[in-house]
């Protein structure tokens, strides 16, 4: 649970998408 | 060249730990208790990213404090504690861990179900307080579970995991949900049903919805008015989808009968806890947690 909480953390620091993002829209807003 | 900062709001998993440290700068409030909120606005300043938990509110007021924040995640499979529009409208994504704590909560549930039928709690109070001097046939009778009837409000992935485990014990089904859950009546030959229905025919009722407006206290004076006055109400969800007060009337009203029983009412007020009214209900921390 917590190992999953940090690789979101390391997603979002790499600008990479979240593995489990629950407002996925932010990625659609930022490309367009 | 600068290494990103995380600020984690608890003690967690070294596991955890080790995936951070190796990327970025960590502090965490090393503590098994929430971190202050003025604490918690002065850590975020200089954050990119924010692990934190149920317990933190995720707001505009923290994040106008953390102007540099790429990421928030939440250590938890519900997201009620962040503000996840202004997270959108400023850009940040919002992390959460679903799925993995379904079994575990379905085992709680379960663990609740099966002591508040079999009165658990009172039998062990009864014999460490000396009482128990031998067997007779009225004493702590319980209610049986095999072959009665749950309802389970909300039937996703933790409702349907706490179904699998009433086709063990022979048990009818029903469910009530926003929207038809076909595979979970494929499989466990579940019933869709209304919610008076649900409340008025169900000997165990369990709660696993999620926290929003039209679930806040959704077991209200109402609710507990349609249930059998024998019922087992266990609520593995957010406590305030159970109106206390409701709650704490529906326990005193007992009688012979035993009275509705429930679980992980957040905060529920010392009056409640310690009314002698309310000796067949559980109390149990949120606690469905792993590694």
């Amino acid at each position: 649970m917590a190992e999953i909480a940090a690789l979101n953390v390391l997603a979002g620091l790499r600008g990479e998408r979240l593995p489990y993002c629950v407002n996925p829209e932010v990625y659609e807003r930022a490309a367009g | 060249m600068t290494r990103p900062k995380v600020y984690i709001t608890r003690r967690i998993p070294e596991r955890a730990f080790e995936v951070l440290r190796e990327h970025a700068e960590i502090k965490v409030w090393d503590s098994d208790l929430p971190v202050p909120r003025e604490i918690l606005l002065k850590e975020v300043a200089d954050a990119d990213g924010l692990l934190c938990l149920l317990t933190e509110k995720v707001n505009a007021e923290l994040l106008d404090a953390a102007p540099r924040l790429k990421v928030v995640s939440n250590m938890a499979v519900g997201f009620d504690n962040i503000d996840v529009a202004e997270c959108t409208r400023r850009g940040i994504p919002v992390g959460n861990t679903p799925g993995v704590l379904t079994e575990a909560t379905a085992d709680l549930t379960w663990a609740l179900l099966l002591a508040a039928a079999r009165r658990i709690r009172e039998a062990i109070d009864y014999v460490r307080e000396g009482r128990w001097i031998t067997w007779g046939p009225l004493l702590l009778l319980g209610q049986d579970v095999y072959g009665a009837t749950i309802g389970i409000i909300g039937m996703g992935r933790i409702g349907t995991a706490v179904a699998r485990r009433a086709k063990g014990f022979n048990m009818r089904i029903l469910y009530h949900d926003v929207r038809r859950n076909e595979a979970a009546e494929a499989e466990l030959g579940a019933a869709f049903v209304d919610m008076d229905t649900l409340l008025r025919e169900s000997d165990f009722i369990t709660i696993h919805t999620d926290l929003n407006p039209s679930t806040y206290r959704l077991i209200n004076r109402e609710a507990f008015a349609k249930m059998k006055p024998t019922a087992v109400l266990v609520n593995a969800a957010r406590g305030p989808i159970v109106d206390t007060e409701a709650l704490y009337e529906a326990l005193r009203r007992g009688g012979s009968s035993p009275p509705p029983s429930t679980s992980r009412i957040r905060s529920p007020s010392r009056r409640i806890i310690r009314s002698s009214s309310c000796r067949t209900a559980l109390w149990s921390p949120t606690s469905a947690a792993r590694r």
